[in-house]
């Protein structure tokens, strides 16, 4: 496993639509591995997609479990190809990402989601979740869609400035 | 590298903020920071400019005027240090007021946000007409290095806001890493 590096907004990789993954591979694997070993390793981070580490393919990792505002919880997600089933009850928190280090804003997303996708094993799986998980999942996928949370901003005072942690 | 504040506040028309954009990147002056609304019908700009060292106020003031003459815009342009701190340390919190409007709120208010140590980072008030009276509201983000300070800010605000007749309640502002 290894601690991959972060891309930040700028870079283009972040603005593309991902490829979808039609077979899962060995490398797909280890970066599943590499992802979930980044994402562990950086403070606060509960999630990353595969963009964000300069890979464009429809891969991401989620763990949101301990957070404060969870309450669904899978634990370790790992999906390829995923896509929004359905997505309903709209609300507006504070995000931050690892691509946009120097920024937070206000963004309005389904606190209900169903998303449908791919497992490590290649298997079909549906998730059903609410608040903090559904937040992620959509950030997430997002990613894979080549769109970062200011492309959801809440309106141009919904940006806020913010000291660089990671 | 040489940097510069341009202000400009004139009534409310399509395209102010495409002519004054362009006058300066003709002049090849970067937007380094902004913040641009409409203020009561009249739109107002403040910009943060970057531009070469050979460029001077009256150069960006009469480009900006020669854009703009028929919009009435007030423009003002004054050099300004390039090398200052930009201090984003600290927790921040959301300060959100409102009451029936008189003077000396924002004043009231932010003389015990500075007298705690809170640091505003954004501040925006709305005056609201409802009936036969006028709502004021202001909210801000402030941030406070020693949260030792929290209780005693609350409590003060408490006060100040009794003294105004407005409103006055102080919550994090959280934000989520994703």
């Amino acid at each position: 496993m290894a601690m991959l590096k972060v891309v930040e907004i700028g870079d283009r990789v972040l603005s593309l639509a991902a490829k979808k993954v039609d077979e899962i591979t060995p490398r797909h694997l280890k970066l599943v591995e590499d992802l979930i070993e980044t994402m562990y390793g950086t403070p606060g981070s509960v999630g990353i997609a595969a963009p964000q580490v300069g890979v464009s393919e429809s891969l991401f990792v989620l763990d949101v479990s301990g957070h404060k505002k969870t309450n669904i919880c899978h634990g370790l997600i790992a999906m390829f190809n995923p896509e929004v089933v359905s997505a309903s009850h709209p609300e507006v928190i504070r995000e931050g990402c690892m691509s946009v280090p120097d920024l937070t804003g206000d963004v309005r997303r389904a606190s209900h989601v169903v998303v449908a996708g791919i497992d490590i094993s290649g298997n079909e799986i549906i998730i059903e979740s609410d608040a903090f998980e559904a937040r992620g999942l959509l950030h997430e996928i997002d990613h894979l869609f080549g769109k970062l949370f200011i492309d959801r901003i809440d309106g141009p005072h919904a940006l806020f400035k913010r000291k660089r942690y990671l | 590298m040489s940097r510069f504040v341009l202000t400009a506040i004139g009534p409310d028309s399509y395209g102010i903020v495409a002519r004054v954009t362009s006058a300066l990147a003709e002049l090849n002056c970067n937007l380094a920071d902004s913040r641009m609304s409409n203020l009561s019908g009249h739109f107002a700009m403040i910009l943060v400019i970057d531009g070469s060292v050979s460029l001077d106020e009256k150069a960006i003031y009469t480009a900006v005027q020669s854009r703009c003459s028929e919009l009435s815009l007030l423009v003002d342009v004054k050099k300004i240090d390039v090398e200052v701190a930009n201090d984003l340390d600290g927790e921040r919190y959301v300060v959100s007021v409102y009451g029936t409007d008189r003077p000396g709120i924002v004043a009231g208010i932010c003389d015990v946000l500075a007298v705690h140590h809170a640091n505003i980072f954004d501040l925006a008030t709305r005056a609201i007409e409802t009936g036969s009276s006028w709502v004021y509201t202001m909210v801000l983000e402030v941030a406070l290095k020693d949260l030792s300070h929290l209780d005693r800010l609350q409590a003060a605000l408490v006060v100040r806001a009794a003294e105004l007749g407005v409103t006055c309640s102080i919550r994090p502002s959280d934000s989520e890493e994703l």
